[in-house]
């Protein structure tokens, strides 16, 4: 099994490497009414956090597709989700349990 | 109504489209107990799961949610490896024996244990967005929306109804034909899952991502589509897919098959052996 060990090692190894970089922190909030702000604009290859505060009397659920993440906030509770460094673009992010509840993160180039 | 019977429709679909995939793909096999103990274990789960959701996410530092998603994903890969390394062996073992022989082989069960897993983290993994989804509507909602709990109910039973039809429809295909290719479809869903599994803990920082985006495939399918969120579930299709993603996908399935192969080498050249001995 050579080839199996080696991609074990490989695995392993850079598991190990620190890989904290420092994250771009962008507040968000989840009202009645949906997401405050609607839109979020974050500089190109950076890593980011979004911290989100579930002011709603229901459970949501924070996701997306394009950015990769999927994390349940429940009410008055708060979540932060990871995703990037992303690409210059538009991404978008819903609550997953209500439909029509939306918002964009706008990547720009530096 | 409508839009909480389409929300919980799509939750119940996701995990029933893995569920018919894997019953498909291991028809002829006697796997009814092992289904339906999945989906019971899975539901269980589910219910205790939703009422410790704020406790999973406070413990380990905020990543929990991350962590247990990863963890569970990674379980059901092992054991769908394990489900087709076990099939493509006594599969082979069944086809040479007597019909009684088969029955027998089929009933003892060994290794069925694992489609049990598969399942019951399928139901866990949806099962609990539903009842979370479900109970918060109750909790919030008046007499007079109980509307959205009879929306809710018919969304799960709607899903169960396609999911059925779709798993009627796949198994329509020839016995034969399934056979032959449900190595291929158990390996390629073990390998979406891990592939999930690693980019959550690359997006967290516990892995790193090796690129964050190899290519960009939103032109062809988009993760956003009806389409790209089935791909997702069942072959793990993401249009910007991470260097890590990437390299697991493909090494899961290269680790499969490479042990399939092996194990099916060694029992050719075990019965080589046997022939030459009584002779």
């Amino acid at each position: 099994m050579p080839l199996r060990n080696l991609l074990l090692a490989i695995l392993f190894s850079s598991a190990c490497l620190p890989a904290y970089a420092e994250r771009l922190v962008l507040q968000l909030t989840l009202t009645p009414t949906g997401f405050s702000p609607k839109q979020l604009t974050v500089p190109a290859n950076k890593r980011i956090q979004i911290k989100l505060v579930n002011k709603t009397q229901q459970v949501a659920e924070l996701e997306s597709y394009d950015m990769k993440f999927e994390k349940i906030a429940v009410p008055n509770g708060d979540i932060s989700v990871f995703t990037g460094p992303l690409k210059a673009g538009k991404y978008t992010f819903f609550n997953d349990y209500s439909d029509h509840v939306t918002g964009t993160v706008i990547v720009k180039k530096p | 109504m409508i839009a909480v019977l389409l929300i919980v429709f799509r939750e119940v679909l996701e995990a029933g489209l893995i569920i018919s995939i894997v019953s498909a793909a291991c028809k002829g096999l006697a796997i009814r107990a092992q289904v339906i103990s999945g989906i019971v274990i899975g539901l269980i789960g589910a219910i205790m799961l939703a009422k410790f959701t704020s406790l999973v996410e406070s413990s380990l530092s905020g990543y929990g949610q991350e962590i247990f998603t990863a963890v569970i994903l990674l379980t059901a890969t092992l054991m769908l490896a394990w489900q087709t390394i076990w099939m493509s062996v006594k599969g082979r073992e069944m086809a040479e024996k007597n019909r009684q022989h088969v029955k027998s082989l089929l009933l003892d069960g060994k290794g069925g244990f694992a489609i049990t897993i598969v399942i019951a983290i399928a139901v866990l993994r949806e099962g609990s967005e539903v009842v979370l989804f479900l109970y918060s509507l109750f909790l919030s909602s008046s007499l007079t929306e109980n509307s959205m709990l009879i929306g809710g109910l018919s969304g799960v039973l709607l899903g169960i109804l396609v999911t059925y039809t779709l798993y009627r429809g796949i198994v329509m295909i020839p016995l034969r034909h399934i056979f032959s290719s449900s190595n291929i479809i158990l390996s390629v869903i073990a390998a979406g899952l891990s592939s999930q599994a690693v980019g959550i803990l690359a997006n967290i920082g516990f892995l790193p991502q090796w690129g964050s985006q190899i290519w960009n495939s939103s032109f062809l399918l988009s993760s956003n589509s009806w389409a790209g969120v089935l791909a997702h579930s069942v072959i793990g299709y993401t249009a910007t897919p991470m260097g890590i993603q990437l390299v697991t996908w493909c090494a899961v399935l290269l680790v499969i098959s490479f042990t399939t192969y092996r194990l099916k080498h060694t029992y050719y050249a075990n019965k080589e052996k046997q022939y030459a001995s009584h002779e």
